[in-house]
C-alpha cells in the first residue's frame, strides 16, 4: 500500500501560523531547518513565492524564530513579544506576571490572549492565564507564532485579542547536543543542555534549563498599600520605600519523541521560591515566596493510510498545574480595620482596629487539572477544497487551599490583637474559591477553497458548549488575493469569545472582589484588511487596518452600599488601528526590521480612551553582520500614549528602551558567544499598577549578560 | 523624588546618548543597495534544497574516510547560488561540500567521483545504483527508472518518490521520517 502521509494535524496547527511568515523565512536556511513533512506541506504554486501552507494568510500573524530571538538578545518570553507589532507587555494585577495587550485590548489577568505550547492550551481556568509565577525561559523555543486578532473559530475560548503559540525545538532543530551558560548582573545565571538524536526508530529531543535571578533591586516603590493605612491610622508598618521582589529560580524541561504517525511531548516547569513582586495585597513583602509547577503530556497520532483523500488525527493532552504561595498581605505590626466578616476594610470605614504583630499572613494554593481530547479529519477529495472537521472535549478543574490569620471564618474584628497562627479554611465555605469543574465540548468545520487561480477563501465555524454557561458559535472568513508577484491582499472577519474564568465566577470571602455565576462570555467581532507588498526581493512590507467591537466585557462593578465589587458583563469597547512592518535585507552585512503600531481603543461605557494600553509603538532593529560569524544587533522600542484612568495622577510616561547584542556563531566550529546590554540608557519607565497601589510600578533598568554555548 | 533628580543631573549626558542612538538608526536606514534574496519563483528549489539537506540527516551514511560530505550536482544546475549556504552546514561533524559536475560527466565506473549525494539534473540520464551513494533526480519517472529518490510536483507541493529496492541495493538506510512523506515506488532495480 502506498504510504502518502502528506499532512498531519501536527503540521496543521502550526501551518495556520505560517501565513504571516516574514520574508526572512523564505531564506534558504529556513528551508534547511524544516522537516521532511514541513517541506512536503509547502506549496510552490503561489506566484508570490511566499510560503503559505494550509490555512494561508487566514490571519494577521508574526513568527519569531530562535535565530531572531538570539539576535535580539532576549532571555525571557516577554522580551520577544514586545517586538511584535501591536503587542505591548505590562504587568498583571495581583500576580504581577507579564501580560500582553494586543491592539488596545487588555485586562488584569491576560485572559484575552490564548497561550499555546506546541499547539496545546497552557492557560488555565483559574484566571484564564498561565499559572501564576510562570517566567518561561527561552532556550528551548524554536519559534514563537503570534496571531494578532481573533482565533476562536479554530482554537475556541480566549483566542480573543490574540494567540501566542510557543513551538519548542525538536530533534531536527537540535541535531546533536548543546550546552550553554549565561551570567549577568542582578545575580542572574542560567545554564542549559539540549540533545536531539534518533533512538530506536524515534526522533528524540530533550532539553533542560535552569535559571535564577535576584531581580533588579533598583525597582523601588516609595509607597505601597500599607503606606495608606499608615498615613490614616498613624502606624509605621510599611516596608516602603523598598524594592519589588522579583527574584525567581526556575527549571524548565521538554521531551519530544516523533516517529511515523506519532508525536509525543512532555513538558515540566518548576519555579522555586519566587518573590511576590509588589506583594500579594500590594504591600511590599520581601519574605513572601511562591512555588509553581506545571506538567503537560501530549500524544498525537495522525494517519492518511486509512482512506484515500482523508487524514485522520487525534490529540490527547493532560495539563496539571500547582501553585502555592506563602506571603504577608500586610507587614508585621500592621493595624487593620476588620469587618464583622473578618475581612480587611478601608482605613476610613470605622471598623474595629486589629493589631497584627506578625503581619496579616496567608498561605494560598491551588491545583488545576485539564485533560483534553481532539479528533480531527481532513478531506482533500474535492478539487480546490480542503475540508477540516474536528470535535473536541476538555475538562477543567480546580482545587483550592488556603490558610490565613485573617478573613472570613477566622476572625471577626473583636480580637484586638491577632498573632501569626494560621487557620486552615481549605475545604470549608471560607476558602477563596470553591472547588470547581466544568466540561467543554466543541466542533469545528472549515473549508479552504481555492476558487480561482490567485484567490482563496477560508471559511470556518466553531461551536463550543460549556457545562457552566452554555453554547457559543464563532465563525470566521478570510479572502486572500495574490494580486501579482509583489502584492498579496486579504480581507478577514472573525468572531471570538472569552469564557468567564473560575475566579470571575466563584471568588468568595474576598474583601473587594466577588464572583458571579451568571456571567456569560465576552465577545469580539473583528474586521481586518491586510496588504503584503514586496517591491523588490530584499524588502518586504506589510500593513493592516482593523476595526473591532467588544461586547459583554467582564468588569468588576461596585456593589451598592457595599465595600465590594462583583464581576458583571458590563463593559463594551471598540477600537481601530493600523500596523506597519518592514523587513529589509540591505546587503550581506546589514538588515533592518521594524514596525509601527497605532491604535485608538474606546471604552464605550465612558466614551474615553481605554486605560493602560499604548496608542503608539515603534520597534526598529538593525543588524550588522560584520564578520562571517559575527553580528551586532541594536534595537529600539518606543511606547507612547498610555492613558491613566480619570483622576489617576500616578506618574506614567512615554518611554524608549535600547538594547545591543553582540553575537558569534560556530567559532572553531563549536563555540557560540553572546553579550547583551539591555535597556542601555537605563530608562526608568513605569507600567500601570492596580489602583490600590500608590504608585505605578517601576520596570527593570539597565542589565547585561554574557553567554557561551558549545555544540557537539 | 530621587528618580527625578537623578534624571535632571544626567539630562545633558542622556540626551547626547539618545541622539547618538537615533543617529545610528537613521544613518542605517538612509543607505540602500542590492537585494540579497533569490527571486520568488525559486521557492521550488529552496524546498528541494531543504530536502537535500534533510537527506544528509535522515539517511544512515556508512562510515567513510572523506573529510567532507560531498553533494554533487550533475549536469544542468537548477539551483544556482541559492543552495550555496548548504556549505555552511555540517553532517555529523563534516562540512558539506558542493560539487558541480559538467554536463559531460559520465558514470564510468573507474572515474567515479565520490559523492555522498548525486543530484542528477539531466532528464535523460539513467542513474546506476552506486554503493553507499544516493541518487536524487527531478525528471519524470526518475525513481521508477532506477533512481533512488525522485522529486515530483503533486498538487503544487514537492513530494518524494522513493525506490526502496534501489536504496536497499546501495546499502543505505532511510529514516521513517522521509518515508512518511514519500510514495514508495516499485522501480527497476538496475
Amino acid at each position: 500500500m502506498k504510504t502518502n502521509l502528506t499532512r498531519t494535524v501536527i503540521y496543521l496547527i502550526p501551518a495556520y501560523f505560517y501565513a504571516g511568515m516574514t520574508y526572512a523565512e523564505t531564506d534558504v536556511d529556513d528551508f534547511f531547518a524544516m522537516s521532511p513533512a514541513e517541506l512536503a506541506a509547502m506549496p510552490v504554486t503561489i506566484a508570490t513565492g511566499t510560503p503559505k501552507p494550509i490555512f494561508q494568510s487566514a490571519a494577521v500573524t508574526s513568527v519569531i524564530t530562535a535565530e531572531q530571538i538570539k539576535g535580539m538578545g532576549a532571555t525571557e518570553l516577554h522580551e520577544v513579544l514586545e517586538t511584535v507589532p501591536g503587542i505591548h507587555v505590562g504587568l498583571q494585577g495581583s500576580s504581577y506576571d507579564y501580560k500582553y495587550s494586543v491592539r488596545g485590548i487588555s485586562n488584569n489577568t491576560n485572559s484575552q490572549v490564548l497561550m499555546l505550547l506546541n499547539g496545546t492550551r497552557i492557560t488555565t481556568p483559574f484566571r484564564g492565564t498561565l499559572v501564576a509565577g510562570m517566567e518561561l525561559p527561552i532556550e528551548a523555543i524554536e519559534k514563537v507564532e503570534v496571531i494578532r486578532g481573533p482565533g476562536s473559530a479554530l482554537y475556541g475560548a480566549d483566542a480573543f485579542a490574540g494567540v501566542i503559540n510557543i513551538i519548542t525545538k525538536k530533534a531536527k532543530d537540535i541535531d546533536g547536543a548543546r550546552v550553554g551558560v549565561r551570567a549577568g548582573n542582578w545575580d542572574t545565571e542560567s545554564t542549559w543542555g539540549q540533545y536531539g538524536s534518533q533512538w530506536a526508530g524515534w526522533d528524540v529531543a530533550g532539553s533542560l534549563q535552569y535559571q535564577h535571578t535576584a531581580g533588579d533591586k533598583g525597582r523601588i516603590v516609595k509607597a505601597d498599600a500599607q503606606s495608606l493605612f499608615d498615613s490614616v491610622l498613624g502606624t509605621q508598618a510599611s516596608l516602603a520605600p523598598g524594592a519589588l521582589n522579583t527574584r525567581y529560580e526556575t527549571l524548565n524541561g521538554h521531551l519530544n519523541l516523533q516517529r511515523k504517525h506519532w508525536d509525543l511531548g512532555f513538558w515540566a516547569f518548576n519555579s522555586i521560591d519566587a518573590g511576590t513582586r509588589a506583594g500579594g495585597a500590594g504591600a511590599l513583602d520581601p519574605k513572601g515566596d511562591a512555588n509553581t509547577e506545571a506538567y503537560l503530556g501530549d500524544v498525537r497520532y495522525a494517519t492518511d493510510d486509512w482512506a484515500d483523500n482523508w487524514t485522520f488525527s487525534t490529540h490527547a493532552s493532560y495539563l496539571h498545574t500547582y501553585y502555592q504561595a506563602a506571603f504577608q498581605a500586610f507587614p508585621n505590626n500592621t493595624l487593620l480595620p476588620i469587618g464583622a466578616d473578618g475581612n480587611i476594610k478601608s482605613p476610613f470605614s470605622g471598623n474595629p482596629l486589629v493589631l497584627f504583630p506578625d503581619g496579616a499572613n496567608a498561605v494560598v494554593g491551588r491545583t488545576e487539572n485539564i485533560p483534553s481530547l481532539d479528533l480531527n479529519a481532513d478531506y482533500k477529495g474535492l478539487q480546490n477544497h480542503l475540508l477540516h472537521i474536528s470535535t473536541g472535549f476538555r475538562y477543567e478543574e480546580i482545587v483550592a487551599n488556603e490558610r490565613k490569620n485573617f478573613g472570613t471564618g477566622i476572625i471577626n474584628g473583636n480580637q484586638g490583637i491577632v498573632n501569626g497562627t494560621l487557620t486552615d479554611v481549605t475545604g470549608t465555605p471560607f476558602v477563596y474559591l470553591p472547588d470547581t469543574h466544568r466540561s467543554i465540548w466543541s466542533a469545528v468545520l472549515q473549508d479552504e477553497w481555492q476558487f480561482a487561480k490567485a484567490w482563496q477563501l477560508t471559511a470556518g465555524v466553531r461551536y463550543d458548549n460549556y457545562s457552566d454557561f452554555g453554547g457559543t458559535v464563532n465563525p470566521r472568513a478570510a479572502l486572500v488575493w495574490d494580486v501579482n508577484e509583489q502584492i498579496t491582499t486579504k480581507l478577514l472577519y472573525g468572531r471570538a469569545f472569552r469564557a468567564p474564568n473560575f475566579s470571575e465566577q466563584g471568588n468568595q470571602n474576598n474583601p473587594v472582589l466577588l464572583g458571579n455565576r451568571n456571567l456569560h462570555p465576552e465577545t469580539i467581532n473583528t474586521y481586518e484588511w491586510g496588504l503584503d507588498y514586496r517591491p523588490f526581493s530584499s524588502l518586504r512590507t506589510e500593513v493592516n487596518v482593523y476595526y473591532y467591537e467588544i461586547n459583554d466585557l467582564i468588569l468588576s462593578v461596585p456593589d451598592i452600599n457595599q465595600s465590594t465589587s462583583t464581576f458583571q458583563n458590563a463593559g463594551s469597547q471598540n477600537g481601530y488601528g493600523t500596523e506597519f512592518e518592514w523587513h529589509w535585507q540591505w546587503n550581506e552585512q546589514w538588515d533592518f526590521t521594524g514596525n509601527y503600531a497605532w491604535q485608538e481603543a474606546t471604552n464605550k461605557v465612558t466614551n474615553m480612551p481605554v486605560n493602560g494600553v499604548p496608542e503608539q509603538q515603534v520597534y526598529t532593529a538593525a543588524t550588522w553582520h560584520f564578520l562571517p560569524q559575527w553580528q551586532l544587533q541594536s534595537q529600539l522600542n518606543w511606547v507612547g500614549g498610555i492613558h491613566s484612568a480619570p483622576g489617576d495622577n500616578r506618574a506614567l510616561g512615554d518611554y524608549q528602551t535600547i538594547d545591543f547584542t553582540l553575537r558569534s556563531k560556530k567559532l572553531f566550529k563549536h563555540l557560540n558567544l553572546s553579550a547583551s546590554l539591555r535597556n542601555a540608557l537605563d530608562e526608568r519607565y513605569r507600567t500601570p499598577a492596580p489602583i490600590q497601589l500608590p504608585e505605578n510600578l517601576p520596570m527593570p533598568g539597565r542589565s547585561f549578560y554574557f553567554e557561551a554555548s558549545v555544540d557537539f | 523624588m530621587c528618580f527625578l533628580e537623578r534624571k535632571r543631573n544626567d539630562l545633558v549626558h542622556t540626551i547626547a546618548i539618545r541622539r547618538l542612538s537615533w543617529l545610528f538608526f537613521c544613518l542605517a536606514s538612509l543607505l540602500s543597495s542590492q537585494p540579497l534574496y533569490a527571486d520568488g519563483e525559486s521557492v521550488e528549489y529552496k524546498i528541494k534544497a531543504g530536502y537535500l539537506y534533510n537527506f544528509t540527516k535522515f539517511i544512515d551514511w556508512p562510515a567513510d574516510n572523506y573529510k567532507t560530505f560531498n553533494l554533487c550536482i550533475l549536469g544542468t544546475d537548477p539551483f544556482g547560488s541559492l543552495i550555496d549556504p548548504i556549505e555552511e552546514r555540517e553532517v555529523f561533524g563534516r562540512p558539506i561540500k558542493l560539487f558541480r559536475l559538467n554536463n559531460g560527466y559520465s558514470f564510468t565506473p573507474n572515474k567515479l567521483a565520490y559523492c555522498h549525494i548525486f543530484f542528477i539534473g539531466e532528464p535523460s540520464a539513467t542513474p546506476p545504483t552506486l554503493h553507499n551513494q544516493l541518487t536524487v533526480g527531478e525528471s519524470p519517472g526518475f525513481a521508477q527508472h532506477g533512481g533512488m529518490i525522485g522529486f515530483i510536483n503533486q498538487d503544487g507541493r514537492i513530494k518524494l518518490q522513493i525506490n526502496l529496492a534501489a536504496i536497499k541495493q546501495s546499502g543505505l538506510k532511510i529514516s521513517a521520517k522521509l518515508l512518511e512523506v514519500a510514495d514508495i515506488i516499485d522501480g527497476d532495480k538496475q
